[in-house]
């Protein structure tokens, strides 16, 4: 087993211009980013051999959003059980770890130090790689864990609480921002209706739920496509919303969700046909945490039908942060010979397609 | 019993490998936003030069806080994670703990209470109170007298003021705040001393024996996973920033 260690052994990897990563190679991945703490053992960069995420949604709830230093106490309170649990249900031992992956940012810094600190140290005591991993990056790989022979050029769609981005990926190490918000994040934007509907916090989840009840065509909305380049906008869809459940006070909030979020798809489908058609993509790959949104997922793969380009989604448990895609992405960057030095620390803007540090 | 230990919950980083009550290697940095950056290269370097490998490692030992609220968690998550890959003991300690273990005797019995003190920012410091008494062997003992404390200038002031002994404060919040301690106490009302430079900051050297201590005179019921818990003192701050919101 320590030949297996020493392998990968930073030093060693350096010297002999080699290093073992294959189908083999076991990766913990360690997530803190942001509200979720997150491990999971994979094997081979795709083999998910458990994935264990803990949420601190009911502590956050009260305040209607993340508070970083309650997430950073809960963080440092609970990871160690859920990395103990990630190697337990992959039925390993922790000794059996050849690379420890962890979240260097974006997102909360003192949230991200929590796992980067607790991955150092275990690549350190068990005299294996550390790797810091791009959180961006990982929600790719996400989308490629039941589909890694997806062919490129890629256009990644990136859409969660904290971003909206369209990449265009012609490479595993190759990105290009090609579009994204220039205000709120798409699942922001759902936050914020969500609230403003009384709906449930997180938005995203309360909205797909309500819009089953409602009518889309109910309400009238705007499509910002600003102008058809490839960046977009939420904040004025998100103020019509208000404005005219204002004017229209006893209008169904069900309705009020189902056009809401109709608006919302209908531009990010629009701008992702515009985007792949654009780069000639032969794939679409969805991630983040609006891509669990029932009607983009349908849009999406209907769209990539009628382009004939294909439709690659995560599984919804897979959409929303998680520590699997997080040893996926490290594997991927392992087998790169990318290995991470131990006084890395975490970037919180940390951009796609910049370096680690 | 081989211990290692970690301190990070101050401006000044420290990790020790202790032996027993012998110090085989130390090191300290003065590491004023970079803890996680400096803290597992310090690790490695020390186990080295200790001339140890990890697996030689009978425990770990962390001061838990107060202090630094993201320092603390640093070591507490590095600690955390060393004890579990190597399934070895984890013991917490707090920093005025350490930071009052390292008075030296001489200066200990002077003393009737001594005060370490540690920075807790927002213009507040953490404090506890210690009595010292004479033992017939002629080594002071000093115990903790109640739990610590966070506050201002006024409240650490009145918690002195109660005891009137003889009263040494030591820490780095105390020696930087000497003149502000002295004329609030007083002119001649109370005999104060203060600690020098070398009990500024809790050592990681003072965590790893007194976690030693522990271990050797306790019966540490060993933890499947080895956690302990931080000494915040203070809620978390539930202000909702948007702005820092920044994670997908
Ligand atoms: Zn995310």
């Amino acid at each position: 087993m320590t030949t297996r260690g020493s392998a990968l052994n930073p030093s060693a990897a350096a010297s002999t211009g080699t290093s073992t990563v294959d189908a083999s190679t076991i990766v913990l991945g360690i997530e803190t980013s942001c509200d979720e703490t997150a491990a999971a053992v994979v094997m081979g960069g795709t083999d998910v051999l458990s994935s264990v995420v803990a949420s601190q949604l009911d502590e956050h709830a009260r305040f209607g959003g993340v508070v970083p230093e309650i997430a950073s106490r809960a963080h440092v309170e609970i990871l160690p059980q859920v990395v103990a649990e990630s190697l337990e249900r992959a039925n390993i031992d922790v000794s059996r770890v050849d690379a420890v992956a962890a979240t260097v940012g974006p997102g909360l810094v003192g949230a991200l130090l929590v796992g980067v600190s607790a991955a150092k140290a275990t690549a350190l005591a068990l005299n294996v790689p550390f790797v810091g991993v791009n959180h961006l990056e990982a929600h790719l790989y996400a989308a490629l864990l039941d589909e890694p022979n997806a062919r490129f050029p890629m256009l990644f769609v990136l859409v969660s609480g904290g971003h909206t981005l369209l990449v265009e990926m012609t490479s595993h190490d190759s990105y290009r921002v090609i579009g994204q918000t220039i205000d709120d994040a798409a699942g922001e934007a759902f936050d914020k209706v969500a609230r403003f509907l009384g709906l449930s916090y997180p938005g995203g989840p309360a909205i797909d739920r309500a819009a089953t009840r409602g009518r889309d065509t109910a309400v009238v909305l705007p499509r910002a496509m600003l102008n058809d380049g490839l960046d977009v906008s939420f904040s004025g869809l998100k103020t019509a919303v208000i404005n005219y459940v204002r004017a229209n006070p006893g209008v169904s909030s069900e309705d009020v969700a189902a056009s809401f979020q109709r608006a919302v798809v209908d531009v990010l489908v629009h701008k992702t046909r515009r985007a792949a058609r654009q780069i000639n993509a032969n794939t679409i790959a969805l991630g983040g945490g609006v891509a669990a949104n029932s009607l983009l997922r349908s849009e999406m793969t209907k769209a990539g039908e009628a382009d004939g380009i294909s439709v690659v989604l995560p599984s919804r448990e897979m959409c929303t942060d998680n520590a699997a895609m997080i040893a996926s992405a490290g594997w991927y960057r392992l087998r790169r010979g990318e290995v991470t030095a131990l006084d890395a620390g975490a970037n919180p803007n940390l951009k796609l397609g910049a370096g680690q540090r | 019993m081989i211990v290692l230990g970690i301190d990070t919950a101050t401006a000044m980083v420290s990790v020790a490998v202790v032996n027993g009550t012998t110090v085989l290697a130390s090191s300290e940095l003065r590491s004023d936003r970079r803890h996680a950056e400096d803290l597992t290269p310090m690790v490695d370097f020390v186990v080295q030069r200790a001339g140890l490998t990890f697996g030689e490692l009978d425990a770990v030992a962390v001061d838990v806080g107060p202090g630094l609220f993201t320092g603390m968690r640093v070591g507490i998550a590095s600690a955390q994670a060393l004890a579990f890959a190597l399934s070895i003991p984890l013991v917490g300690v707090d920093g005025l703990e350490a930071l009052v273990s390292a008075v030296p005797a001489a200066s200990a019995e002077q003393a009737q209470i001594i005060v370490p003190t540690i920075d807790a920012r927002r213009r507040e410091v953490a404090w506890a109170m210690h009595s010292v008494e004479s033992s017939r062997f002629g080594v002071p003992q000093v115990g903790r007298v109640g739990a610590p404390q966070v506050g201002g200038m006024e409240d650490l002031l009145a918690a002195v003021r109660e005891r009137g002994q003889h009263c040494l404060f030591v820490g780095d919040f105390a020696r930087r705040h000497r003149d502000e301690i002295m004329s609030g106490l007083g002119p001649d009302a109370w005999i104060v001393s203060f600690g020098d430079d070398t009990v500024d900051w809790p050592h990681a050297k003072q965590v790893a024996l007194i976690a030693h201590e522990r271990l050797i005179h306790d019966e540490m019921s060993s933890q499947p996973v080895p956690r302990v818990e931080a000494l915040y003192l203070r809620e978390a701050d539930a202000e909702i920033n948007w702005a820092t919101r920044s994670s997908a």
